[in-house]
């Protein structure tokens, strides 16, 4: 009797640690989201997006910041695009806050990825339409997070491919210039200017940001 | 006693073996390392509206004067309709269509046109860019076309409206083209024949636009159609009149004429107004189509007409008696205007008939207003109203 009133206690107790390791390391898995170039330092991971030009056929043209409706996101409008457009967007990523300096706190992988789609609301139906993201690094001056004049960024840009990864080192600021390219179809048969009335192109971008794995 | 030690033996085992286990896991928690991984995401996106275009002529319904087989048009294209100004680069050209097609896409050989045309309900066509057929002038197979001059913007051989911002829009701008007619098939015409532009659009998209023109022998001419005028049915009445009435544009020769009254001697036009009387049978005239033409004092109540600021390219109006149902009306050149006319009776016929007087120099340089008649290559009045000679335009038919 008291043998087995002990092994039914061993075995409660074995249940109740085992519990809470499981626990306390799931715990650690942190997924956060937001929208913009705020940073904030903390026992979590996070990066610089900066948004910058906005070109169509290579000549740099005017987005509109919009907000979203019913949120507090914002997003990027411009308008006169054609068939057969180029269209192209540039952007910025970093690893430490642009305004203060301020590092992360993690070695972290980095993999932008985009969608583009044609809606023609006249002739009810929409087209997926490749997007394809480019990048360069950015050399710096460590001390002031400002681009290195003695050390001038490549002018050629790689193809971001799906297993891809920029590193977000915990210990050295870097930044990237990507730009994510479109070519709009050319107009589609039998249609005239009627048909693409109300038409638009979206390019949607995700950012995604994981730390490496780190003894804890 | 054996017994005893064997249970204590076993409970020792199992006490030092969940002991085992506990600093295992202990160990694991303090001292191993976790997968610990922090993630993050953000989006944005673009949303790129596609362009409008907006381009638009005065061609439609222009009349060709001819003369000897060659007639000119002074054409305007315009990158704008009304208020809206296309924001990209408009590059165009103007096509000389040279095989024409049923509506079918089927081309039709050139010696089988005119057979072709002789079936009722039989149109002719020609292939836009995406090769489906088009519906043309009937006359256009007869006419080359040729771009006799033009003060467009061009671009690798083709027409160029180029985009320039103002503010938060574009420039508008017009090109002028002088497009000459050459007519070089079918047999002598007399009368108005149907021809048509053929302005292909590559840039921002890729469509056509058909602007219908009338070539003509006469100084002016007439057509009808049904017009929507807020829900009601009208019957519209389209006036044009040649560019010039003295001359034929392009040769400069003198529109010349025999003599009425000594057929020894002869006549020119003068470069004056034609002076054309309307008169109308169980129609409603819409007065207001007047209201931007220069009005004798008291024709309509609260106008007035200030001569002093007389526009002479604008049609004005000589009389108007809406009991009488008479309208005397001077056209000048280049004149492209319309009369509305609502059926009041439906149950009866409806006419509006018209008479043309032009102006003549004789030899003595005196200058007086004559019948626009067959003298002149003029119309034939065979419509008696209060005994004065009309030829009739509408006779629109009681339903």
């Amino acid at each position: 009797m008291k043998r087995n009133k002990f092994l039914i206690i061993a075995i409660y107790v074995l249940f109740i640690v085992s519990f809470l390791s499981v626990s306390y390391t799931l715990g650690k898995y942190v997924s956060n989201q937001s929208v913009g170039g705020s940073f904030e330092i903390g026992d979590q991971l996070y990066f610089d997006y900066t948004r910058s030009d906005l070109y169509r056929n290579d000549q740099l043209i005017v987005g509109v910041i919009v907000n979203e409706p019913n949120s507090n996101k914002t997003y990027i409008t411009t308008d006169n695009v054609s068939p057969g457009d180029n269209v192209r967007y540039h952007f910025y990523i970093s690893n430490f806050d642009l305004e203060t300096g301020k590092m992360n706190g993690y070695d972290a992988n980095f993999l932008p990825v985009s969608t583009a789609l044609l809606n023609m609301p006249i002739k009810g139906s929409s087209f997926d339409l490749d997007a394809t993201i480019y990048y360069r690094v950015i050399p710096l001056d460590q001390e002031t997070g400002e681009p290195d004049p003695n050390n001038k960024p490549s002018t050629v840009y790689s193809m971001i491919a799906k297993d891809t990864k920029l590193d977000l080192p915990e210990d050295e600021k870097v930044m990237y210039e990507f730009y994510v390219e479109v070519l709009l179809d050319e107009q589609m048969s039998n249609t005239d200017h009627n048909d693409y009335f109300g038409a638009t192109l979206s390019i949607e971008m995700y950012f995604n940001a994981v730390s490496k794995i780190k003894n804890n | 006693m054996e017994d005893t030690k064997v249970i204590k033996s076993k409970t020792k085992k199992i006490v030092i073996l969940n002991l085992a286990l506990i600093l295992l896991i202990a160990v694991q928690i303090i001292f191993l390392p976790t997968v610990a991984r922090y993630v993050k995401q953000e989006s944005d996106k673009i949303v790129a509206s596609y362009t409008s275009l907006y381009m638009s002529s005065d061609g439609e319904g222009k009349v060709v004067s001819v003369e000897d087989k060659l007639g000119y048009l002074n054409l305007k294209l315009m990158n704008y309709e009304d208020s809206n100004v296309t924001q990209r680069d408009i590059e165009y050209t103007i096509s000389r269509p040279t095989k024409f097609y049923n509506a079918n896409g089927e081309a039709i050989a050139d010696d089988d046109i005119e057979t072709y045309l002789k079936t009722a309900g039989n149109q002719l066509h020609v292939l836009d860019v995406w090769n489906q057929p088009q519906v043309v002038g009937r006359d256009t197979y007869k006419y080359t076309q040729n771009i006799a001059s033009s003060d467009g913007e061009t671009k690798n051989g083709n027409y160029l409206f180029s985009y320039e911002k103002l503010n938060n829009s574009a420039v508008g701008k017009i090109h002028n083209l002088l497009i000459e007619f050459h007519r070089d098939r079918g047999s002598d015409f007399r009368g108005t024949e149907d021809v048509s532009i053929i302005v292909q659009l590559s840039r921002p998209y890729r469509e056509v636009f058909i602007i219908n023109v009338k070539i003509s022998d006469k100084l002016i001419v007439f057509s009808n159609t049904d017009a929507l005028v807020y829900e009601t049915t009208f019957q519209r009445l389209y006036i044009q009149s040649a560019d010039v009435y003295s001359y034929y544009k392009g040769s400069d020769k003198l529109r010349e004429y025999k003599d009425r009254n000594d057929s020894s001697k002869t006549v020119k036009i003068a470069p004056r107004s034609l002076l054309v009387t309307f008169t109308w049978d169980n129609f409603y005239f819409d007065v207001n189509c007047l209201k931007d033409y220069h009005l004798p004092n008291d024709t309509l109540p609260g106008t007035y007409d200030n001569v002093s600021f007389i526009d002479i390219s604008k049609p004005y109006v000589s009389k108007l008696d809406i009991e009488k149902k008479i309208l005397v009306m001077y056209v000048p050149q280049g004149s492209n205007f319309y009369l509305d006319f609502l059926q009041i009776d439906k149950a009866n016929s409806s006419t509006v008939n018209a008479r043309v007087e032009v102006a003549v120099i004789d030899q003595s340089a005196k200058m007086d207003y004559d019948i626009y008649d067959e003298l002149y290559a003029g119309y034939k009045y065979d419509t008696i109203v209060s005994d004065i000679k009309y030829m009739n335009l509408i006779n629109y038919n009681k339903e």
